[in-house]
This record gives C-alpha cells, structure tokens and sequence, in this order.
C-alpha cells in the first residue's frame, strides 16, 4: 500500500514546507483573532451591564469556527491547484500511487495544521472568557470544545480537499460559497436540509456533551429541540464519520481519474 | 553591391499614446479572465438581481400612479384598515394613504436599512422626493446586498492571480521592456477588477435608472431623478477603488494566488466577523436582535463597525444615496481613504522593487 | 515495451497527437520534434496521466492509466520548471523517493547517490531558490534516476545546461544506456540527442512523421535542399566548377566564401573531395548550416504530402 506511506511522507513534506515566517505569522494572527475579539466585546470602552457566559460560549463557537474554517480553505483547498500553479503537480503524480498521497497528505497536513490553530484559539479564548466571566466548568468547556473543533477539521478538511479536487482552479471561492450557503444559510433551515450540514451536527455534539451552548435560556432550548430535535452524539457522529468517509472517497476518486492539465500542455 | 539592412528596423507606423497604454494591458487582463467559465457564470449571476430589483421599481412606478388615480372609496381602503388609521378618518386623502403604507412599513419591516428615511419618503405628498427617495433605497440595496457579495467573489475569481502569476512568470522582465511605465502597469491591472465591478454593478444599476424612467408616466420623473445617476457613479467609484486597490496589493504580496485569494476572503471574514461579534454582544446587552436599528445604532457597536469593510462600503453608499449625513460616516470614509491609499503605496513598491529572480 | 496503437488525444478541439501508432522495444529513443508538436503529450500518455480520446496505450504490456504502480519502473524528468523556493534540493529528491516505498534511510542513500551523480551533492543542501537553471536542472533529473527505474523519460533535459553541464548530461546518459536501461529523451534539437545515438522518433503536428535510427534520419537530411558555406582558396574557380558539376542550385560569393544552397546535401557530399583534389583547390572550412530538424520536418510534411518523392512512405 505505497499511497498510505506515501500520504505521511507528502504529509511531514508539507508541514516542513510551510514552516515560513510568512505562515507562522498567519497562524498566530488567527490563533489571536478570537481572544481577542472576546476580550474587546467584554472590555471595550463603552461596554455596559452584565453578558451572560452563554454569550461568551456563543462568541468562541463563532471565532474559534471562523479561524478554523478559514485555516481549513487555506490549507485544504489548494491541494491540486498548488501543484499546478507550481508545476510540480507531474512529478507527484508520475509516483505510484503519488495522486493518492498527494490528495491523503495534503488533507492529513490541512487537519493538522487547522486543528493547531483552533485548539491555540480556543485555549486562549477559555482563559480570557474564565477571566472576565464566570464559566461554571472552564476545563470541560475546553476539552469538549477542542473535541468538537478536531471533529471539525476532520470534516470540513475532507470537504474542502474534495472541494479542491473538483473545483481545483478556484477551490477556495467554492470553499466559501459552500460555507456561506452550508452553514450560514441551511443550517438555519428548521427542515431536513438543515440537518444535512455539518454545523448542525457539531451544534448538536456540543449541546449533548455540554448542556445549552447559547443565550436565550429555556425557551431557546424548547425552541431549539422542536425545530432540530435532539439527536443521540452516536448519530451525529456517524453521521459526521459518513461525510468525511463519503468526501474522501469522492475526492479519491476524482484526483485518480481526472486529467489534470497544466497550462503548458493544454 | 546594394547593403541591405536587414538588422532592427525602427516601427514606422502610428503609435498609440503613451498615455492610453495601460489600456492594453487591462483589456488584455479582462479577456484572459473572461476565458475562465466560472468568470462568465459569475457575471451571468451577477445579472440576475436586476430582474429582481425591475420588478420592484415596476410595481413602484404603478403604485405611485394608481395611487394618484385611485378614488378614495375604493381600493386602499383595505390598507388603511390594515395599517390600523382611525376609522373617523372617512374620507382619506392621497397623503393619508402613504402615511398608512409607511407606517406599514415600519411595522412590518423594522429590520430594512434605512427604514426610517424609506417611510419618511412615502409619507411625502409630493411625488418628487418620493420617487427621489426610492428609487435611491431601492439602487443602494441593490448596491449593498446582492451586488457586494457577487463583487466579493468575482474580485476572489480575478484579483489574486493578476499582479501574483506575473511575479511567478517574471512577466515583470516582458512588461518592463516594452515603453510602459510602472503607472501604465498598475493603471492597467487596477482597471481589470474595476471594470468587472463596473459591469456587474455601475451598467446594471444605470439600466435599472433607465428602466425606471421608462415606467414612469412622463419624462418630467427625469427632472427630479436626475441625480441618481451620478449617485450610482460616485457609489461605483468608492466600491472600485477601495476593493480593487486592496484585491491588487494582495495579488502583489505573493507568488502564489492562493495566499492572495485567502488574505482577501479573511479580510472580509475576520473584519466583519469582529464586528458582528459586538453586535450580537449589545444586542444582548439591550436584550434585541443583532440587526435591530437599536443595536446597529448604538455607539459601541457603529465604533467598531469601521473594522468591517463591507460596513465601511455600505456606510459610504448611504451617504452617497443621501441616508446619511457625513458626520455620521466619516470613520468609514477614513478608514477607506487609509486603506486605498496605504494598498495604493505598497502596490507601487512591490511593482517598483527590483525582480526577485 | 510501449506499444502505442492509433493513439489520438484531444483537449477540446485540440488536438494533442493524431493517430499515432508504434512499438518500442527497450533501448534508447530520441523524440525529436519542433515546440508545441505533442511530444509533451506523448509523454503523459505513456505515463498515464493522460487518457487517450481513442486507441490504446500499453507501457510494459499493461495499460498505464488504471496501473499507476508501473510508475515505479519509471523515472521522469519533466520540462516544467521546478517551484519549491524554500526546500532543499536534498530534501526534495528524498521525499519524491521516498512516494515509491523507500523507508527513509533507503530514501537519504538514494537521493544522495543521485545527488552525486548529476553533480549537484555540493550544493544539495541549498534552497533551491538559490539554484541556477542548470542546477534545477540537474535536480530534477536526479529525482527521476534516484529510484533506478527501468525506463528513464526525459522531457527537454538539456534546457539550461552549459556546454559543459551538456557534455556531464550526455555522459551520464551513457553511462544509463550502457547498464541496459532504456531513455527516451524528447528534444527539440536535433544535434542534442544525436550524441546519444538513439533510434529517432520524429513527431510535428501531433503526427509521428518518421521513425528510425541516426543513418536512416542522415538518408533523409542529405536529400534535403540545404545551404552550404565553403572557405577556399579560389572561391570563384570553385563556384564555376560546382556549376558545371550540377552540385549547386545556388551560389553566392562573399570573399572567400562560397555560399551555396543545394537541393541535395548528398551531391555535395560525394563529388566535392573529388573535384577540388582534381583542381588544386584548397579547402579551409565548410560548414553545413542546415542540418537540423528546420529542415527536416517541412520536408517530411512534403513527403507525407506527396510534394516531392525524395523520401518513401512505410
């Protein structure tokens, strides 16, 4: 099975490659962006009265969720089109099984590198929030939110990697469209399109592991559990296991069979 | 024995202007990024939402004359009772009329931009500043909703790879040995993304002006719209420059588009991401949701609206529109100002820097 | 070892090769043919990273596109530029080894040996930004061999080297041929590939136009209307002689140099050394201009054309 080993080396090659200043320097600004922007929403001048700690909760969802997201498109979706741009794409893909690897290496070092990031995040983003609010279990609150955000780049790594194969000349503005129609518009479908996204899954994962992630107190809960029901975590992550399983599988498929053209041969 | 020379012969023709030569490379850098499919379903899609808008200034226009027409017994009577008016109003004139269908407005829509300047125009009995007012709320939603998002993606189609692929193919080397200059080069890739967003945003709000002008009863609307068009030209030029200038600085920081593409997709995300996150904060804070007007208004959250650029864009394009005064906006306007020109400097001394070969 | 038949791939409306069909046995092969002539594509065809639109490709006996494990008995060396800025050229090699199995310590044996070989172990640890054309150069052919395959494919290999570097090329080359492994070398120079005396494949149009060893290629150059340049002695007594022999269909004269276009280099070849010995006519220099694929490839069309019957169609 020379594609396995070859996904690690393609792997450990790609992390040493992108060890630059340049991406350091990236990492660390998402790694900050959401202690920070959580810091100013409790600390900025003119802030007035109390938050609730549900907000706060609310907060690192959706900034440690952007930076991840973020990371994941910057990484994931360029796996084919990197290569292309940088010529290099014949001599991965003149290896045996060397499409394989490029595609499983690529997706290993974009879960890697995204997870660092969010895990940095949400570690960071705990600490300020146990600092200015009363987080009732901030140890649990970490570890099941680094949980649900390595989950995270498991899934939407392998959605943006088959996004990458697919699309491969513009995989990062089809990787936003899909988060933007996805999760921001038919998450919020209270219908069964909604629960085909994954942020509907993750959400349920931490409401099952954490109790009510969010503002609005009982009603919210009450309103929540009508509209997207209550599903046991087994499923969500089976669920979340298909889709990475069904992306994967798709973007094999695909970065096997299609001919690839550089420019100068087309 | 005649010599011929068959060495370097000087060109004897016409040249064109030096000054017109930025053209070439812009037109050049359009019909390259007009190849690509998804360039062409992109600006296909960009279309659409002119169907949606002329649909809107159609039923306006008929309103606005069936309102003027109609008795009062009859067909708004159903509207005056839905908008709750006094029913010892028995004989409502055509004012009253608008003021039910604004007071309609507000309540059925509070969350609409501008709501209130929107509802303040149909209560108007004159059909001048209504017509003027509209059609302005209508072209700056359509400025600001479906068309910055389009722009958002068209600009991460074409941008990235415009000033990043020539530095990757040392183009650089074939560029600068022609008679161009380093503002013919950036003149000529500035106008690549800027005449995308013309095309998508300026022709398809001016056919809509003219469309509407078209619907209207007679060509004296023209007296009292004629403003418009150069509102949609000024509401152009302050989304092209600012978007076109940062999209190009990126394309320039790197020799791989993909970093371009996600430094442009983060900027917007981080920056609006931030804001949004105060928004919601406040809108807790005062107990609302986090697009009411009285978060949006609220003084923290219009403070941190200037690290959003989609706000900046938008707060601009209601002044330009006449929503705002430039008192309220000047923050945006700053922030926009610094950045273009800040893109504006590092764009000219990545392209002036010696070829890093 | 390949077996090409009616092979046609089309990008589009494109089209890349047209209908080719061959047989190589393993050995060494020059495909020679002018830029843009579909020698690129062949290449990703044998390889399998191409499909062909029509036809069928064998690459030892088995079909290349759905069997991407005979791409261990092959190294490649493309033309394309290699863009890696930050890593080393060690680095490099020892991760494109390592994709066909090799543990990592197999893989650092392997990338260094090929280091060595192409002249590069110097500089190995070296980002490659850093490298000169002929250095990349150099790398990615030690990429391909690093592996040992069995059949080495060379895609421009010579773009970029010194004459020195191209004499280091050829050598090594050698050397590859000598241990009874086989290369096909694709050029678009023909003196380039002729020093490694392959069996020529001459592909314009996406058409392979002829095929066959150097002698074969000479057979067809020496028919071909080509133009000379003779330093003599007495250039004029020369000229009227070439004249009077039927040798030249054109002369001119520039001092002491004749300038004489022929519609065969092969009259020219035979009956020179005999005429000036008779007339005491001394020759210092003479130079054929036009033995290159120029001439070559617009007479190999006219013979497909039936414009002229110097050559035979097979």
């Amino acid at each position: 099975m020379n594609w396995i080993q070859g996904s690690f080396r393609t792997c450990s090659f790609e992390l040493r490659r992108s060890l630059t200043n340049q991406r350091i320097a990236v990492s660390a600004v998402m790694v900050l962006f959401p202690s920070v922007i959580l810091g100013l929403v409790h600390a900025a001048p003119g802030v007035q009265g109390e938050m609730p700690v549900e907000v706060s909760q609310m907060l690192i969802l959706l900034l440690v969720g952007l930076v991840t997201i973020l990371s994941l498109l910057l990484w994931a979706t360029p796996n084919v089109h990197s290569e292309l741009e940088g010529k290099s794409w014949v001599f991965i893909a003149s290896r045996p099984g060397g499409r394989v690897s490029n595609f499983l290496g690529k997706y290993f070092a974009s879960v890697y590198s995204s997870f660092i990031v969010s895990w940095a995040a949400v570690t960071l983003s705990v600490l300020v929030v146990n600092q200015v609010a009363e987080v009732r279990d901030p140890l649990k609150l970490w570890s099941v939110l680094s949980i649900i955000f390595l989950i995270a780049c498991v899934v939407y790594g392998a959605i943006f990697s088959m996004i990458g194969t697919i699309f491969y000349r513009r995989g990062m503005v089809i990787g936003v469209a899909y988060v933007l129609v996805s999760d921001v518009l038919v998450a919020n479908l209270p219908a069964i399109i909604g629960k085909l996204t994954v942020r509907y899954h993750l959400q349920s994962l931490g409401i099952a592991w954490m109790g009510w992630l969010f503002p609005g107190g009982e009603e919210a809960v009450r309103n929540y559990n009508t509209y997207f029901g209550k599903p046991e975590p087994w499923f969500n992550l089976t669920c979340l296991f298909v889709m990475m399983a069904l992306c994967l599988g798709v973007g094999t498929f695909v970065i096997v069979s299609r001919q690839y053209i550089t420019k100068d041969e087309s | 024995m005649p010599i011929h020379n068959v060495g370097y012969r000087a060109w004897v023709g016409q040249k064109t202007a030096q000054w017109s030569r930025w053209w070439h490379i812009a037109e050049t850098g359009v019909n390259l990024a007009f190849k690509s499919t998804w360039v062409k379903r992109i600006v296909f899609f960009a279309w659409l939402p002119v169907l949606y808008w002329g649909l809107g200034f159609f039923l306006l226009e008929r309103a606005i004359i069936a309102s003027a027409q109609a008795t009062p017994e009859t067909e708004l009577n159903q509207l005056i009772d839905d908008a709750g008016l006094p029913p010892q109003l028995q004989n409502p004139t055509q004012q009253m009329r608008r003021q039910a269908l604004a007071r309609s407005i507000r309540r059925t829509f509070p969350m609409l931009p501008n709501v209130d300047a929107l509802a303040s125009a149909l209560e108007s009995d004159d059909d001048v500043t209504l017509r003027n007012r509209v059609w302005s709320w209508l072209l700056l939603a359509f400025f600001r909703y479906p068309q910055s998002t389009v722009i958002l993606f068209l600009l991460g189609f074409i941008a990235p790879g415009l000033i990043s692929r020539d530095f990757r193919s040392r183009a650089f080397l074939l560029y600068f040995s022609k008679p161009i200059g380093r503002v013919d080069y950036l003149l000529g890739k500035l106008f690549v993304p800027a005449l995308f967003i013309i095309f998508v945003s300026t022709l398809p709000a001016l056919g809509l002006y003219i469309f509407a002008i078209g619907m209207s009863p007679d060509l004296s609307v023209f007296y009292s719209t004629w403003d418009i068009p150069l509102r949609i030209i000024a509401a152009s030029i302050a989304l092209v420059i600012p978007t076109s200038l940062l999209a190009l600085m990126l394309s320039s920081l790197t020799h791989e588009s993909r970093f371009a593409s996600f430094a442009w997709f983060a900027i917007w995300a981080l920056g609006h991401g931030a804001w949004f996150s105060i928004a919601v904060s406040q809108a807790i804070r005062l107990n609302n949701a986090p697009t009411s007007p009285e978060v949006l208004n609220s003084g923290l959250v219009k403070q941190w609206s200037v690290v959003s650029l989609y706000n900046n864009l938008g707060e601009v394009q209601n002044w330009i529109f006449g929503f705002s005064s430039f008192s309220e906006i000047w923050p945006a306007a700053f922030v926009l100002t610094l950045l273009s020109l800040f893109s504006l400097l590092v764009l000219y001394r990545r392209i002036s820097a010696p070829v890093n070969i | 070892m390949i077996e090409l038949s009616s092979v046609t791939k089309l990008y589009g409306t494109v089209i890349g090769v047209n209908d080719i069909s061959l047989s190589l046995e393993p050995g060494t092969y020059g495909l020679l043919g002018p830029n843009g002539s579909g020698k690129t594509t062949m290449i990703n065809l044998i390889l399998g990273q191409l499909r062909p639109t029509i036809g069928t490709v064998r690459l030892f006996g088995t079909n290349p596109w759905t069997k991407s494990r005979l791409l261990r008995r092959i190294g490649l060396c493309p033309a394309n530029e290699v863009h890696y800025p930050r890593m080393t050229g060690y680095d490099w090699v020892k991760y494109l080894v390592q994709l066909h199995g090799f543990n990592s310590a197999d893989g650092h044996a392997r990338a260094v040996t090929a280091l060595e070989q192409v002249g590069l172990a110097e500089h190995m640890n070296r980002p490659m930004r850093n490298y000169s054309l002929g250095m990349r150069q150099r790398a990615k052919l030690a990429q391909a061999m690093a592996h040992e395959p069995e059949l080495l494919i060379l895609d421009e290999p010579f773009n970029g080297l010194d004459p020195v570097g191209r004499r280091q090329m050829t050598d090594l080359l050698h050397e590859w041929a000598k241990q009874g492994r086989s290369i096909i070398v694709a050029s678009h120079i023909l003196h380039e590939v002729e020093e490694l005396n392959p069996s020529f494949l001459l592909i314009s149009g996406g058409r392979l136009l002829a095929s066959g060893a150097p002698s074969e290629i000479h057979e067809i150059l020496a028919d071909t209307p080509s133009t000379f340049s003779v330093r003599s002695s007495d250039p004029r007594a020369l000229a009227e002689l070439l004249i009077k022999h039927d040798m030249a269909d054109g002369i001119e004269i520039d001092g002491e140099t004749l300038i004489v276009s022929t519609e065969s280099d092969l009259r020219i070849q035979s009956g020179l050394p005999e005429i000036v010995m008779e007339n005491g006519i001394v020759i210092y220099e003479m130079s054929s201009g036009d033995d290159s694929l120029k001439t070559l490839f617009p007479t190999l069309m006219q013979i497909h054309r039936g414009e002229t019957r110097k050559g035979t169609l097979k």
